[in-house]
């Protein structure tokens, strides 16, 4: 899947993720619907659902079907791909000059070991391991 | 009072300009790879941020050197009109426009940078929230959460209440031992607060040529890798221990998909080969800070300040 949103797009706020995962919990759903899972806990109403709801198609998360006379929506990306681009664009956002400041990770995630390389630490790892038994 | 406030902006200007010279000279050259990581840490901090520090060290040591000593006789000589830095006999008169735009447009670009930094870090910190909102509960611990992803990733992300985030391709393949030393490792993170450190050392670097404030920074990435091995080094009970979970990642990395970013984790051959050595001892830095000072301070109160200070009074004249 190619990369359709840009970082700010990515900025969602609790009340598109909540919409998020009602949709992607129970497939695809009317506002009337997500209202009905998310409106009692957080006090909202339907309208408020439905604005979420638009904005999140707006940004490209979303899709939506008229079918009789509402809108159902459906989530057009999953989790694991929104993570995945949201990753991307917070990574990528500083170019070849540098990596985000807002993440360390334990390895570096484009960090291409050579084989030979690896197995060389591996090596080494195995030894010292049988050194110390 | 005003002309003290441009005569000292002024010679920060050309101060820090000299410093801001100096480093993008003199940084490519320091290796970077010699003493303990904390040693390392703390020296391409001093170099880093040496353009900011280091004005400041001269200008005060000067104003009170001459102030307090070396100043009287040069001060009298040239009576209160002439303009060299000191807190006792302060310039008279004030007015020079030429001060205030040379600082001006020398400020100019960092302020600029710093601008398109923090709006770009306040778009990031958003979406560093919406990953964060979106990850899963992990089980590991109020401070670990999953993300639905088959890479295997572990990161830390956020300032001031940072998130560890483990991918469920990890927890799916790495060992119990691994994943007690990656969990160990992004704590270590959390608990030295690298990420803020992180942002601080990265705009700083972006004020310098590029190769140059590169170069700073991945010294300070893998330095500050390489402190966070050892302190999960130290919750594992093993520093092999956690040179295998590295290994093991690097591994399952390799044969996984790309997840498109670059997130960085340091040199990998170095973290291993450092934990595999024995255990450095952590050399307090005082060379090169000792060094600097000094130059600085003699700089302040010496000839070599006269010098600079004419330079300046010929601009004001």
């Amino acid at each position: 899947m190619t990369d359709i949103l840009r970082l700010p797009d990515l900025a969602l706020g609790d009340l598109e993720l909540a919409v998020l995962d009602v949709l992607w919990a129970d497939g695809p759903a009317r506002p009337a619907d997500v209202h009905g899972r998310l409106g009692s806990e957080r006090g909202i109403s339907v309208n408020t659902v439905a604005s979420a709801l638009k904005r999140l198609v707006d940004k490209g998360l979303l899709d939506r079907d008229k079918v009789s006379h509402a809108y159902v929506y459906r989530a057009i990306v999953s989790r694991s791909e929104l993570q995945r681009q949201m990753l991307g664009a917070l990574a990528s956002r500083f170019g070849a000059t540098g990596r985000s400041g807002l993440m360390a990770a334990f390895v570096d995630l484009t960090e291409e070991e050579g084989e030979d390389e690896l197995r060389e630490l591996e090596a080494l790892i195995a030894a010292r391991l049988e050194g110390d038994a | 009072m005003i002309l003290l406030l441009e005569l000292i902006a002024l010679m920060g200007t050309v101060l820090g300009v000299a410093a801001w010279l100096a480093v993008s000279a003199g940084a490519r050259w320091w290796p970077g790879r010699d003493g303990s990581p904390a040693h390392r840490e703390r020296t391409a901090r001093t170099w880093l941020y040496a353009p900011l520090w280091l004005p400041l060290v001269v200008l005060a040591a000067a104003g009170v050197a001459r102030a307090v000593a070396f100043g009287a006789d040069h001060c009298l000589s040239h009576t209160a009109h002439h303009h060299h830095l000191c807190f006792l006999h302060r310039p008279v008169g004030h007015g020079h426009a030429v001060a205030w735009s040379i600082a001006i447009a020398a400020f100019a670009p960092s302020v600029l940078v710093l601008a398109s930094w923090l709006r770009g870090a306040a778009n990031e910190l958003r979406a560093v929230r919406s990953l964060v909102r979106s990850s899963r509960g992990s089980g590991l611990g109020d401070d670990v959460r999953v993300l639905d992803r088959p890479e295997p990733i572990a990161l830390t992300v956020g300032w001031f209440a940072p998130t560890i985030l483990v991918s469920r391709g990890l927890l799916d393949a790495a060992s119990p031992s691994t994943m007690d030393a990656v969990i160990a490792h992004e704590r270590a993170h959390v608990r030295r607060r690298h990420t803020m450190h992180a942002f601080a050392d990265r705009w700083v670097a972006s004020l310098l040529p590029r190769r140059v404030g590169q170069h700073l920074v991945d010294v300070l990435t893998l330095a500050r890798e390489q402190r966070c091995d050892a302190d999960a080094a130290q919750a594992v009970g093993s520093r092999v221990a956690v040179a295998r979970a590295l290994t093991e990642v690097a591994r399952l990395n390799r044969d996984a998909p790309r997840v498109g970013a670059s997130i960085d984790g340091g040199d990998l051959a170095a973290r291993v080969r450092a934990l595999l050595a024995p255990e450095p001892r952590d050399t307090p830095t005082t060379v090169l800070p000792t060094l600097a000072v000094a130059a600085a301070a003699f700089a302040g109160c010496g000839p070599a300040f006269v010098w600079f200070e004419h330079v300046v009074t010929r601009i004001l004249h």
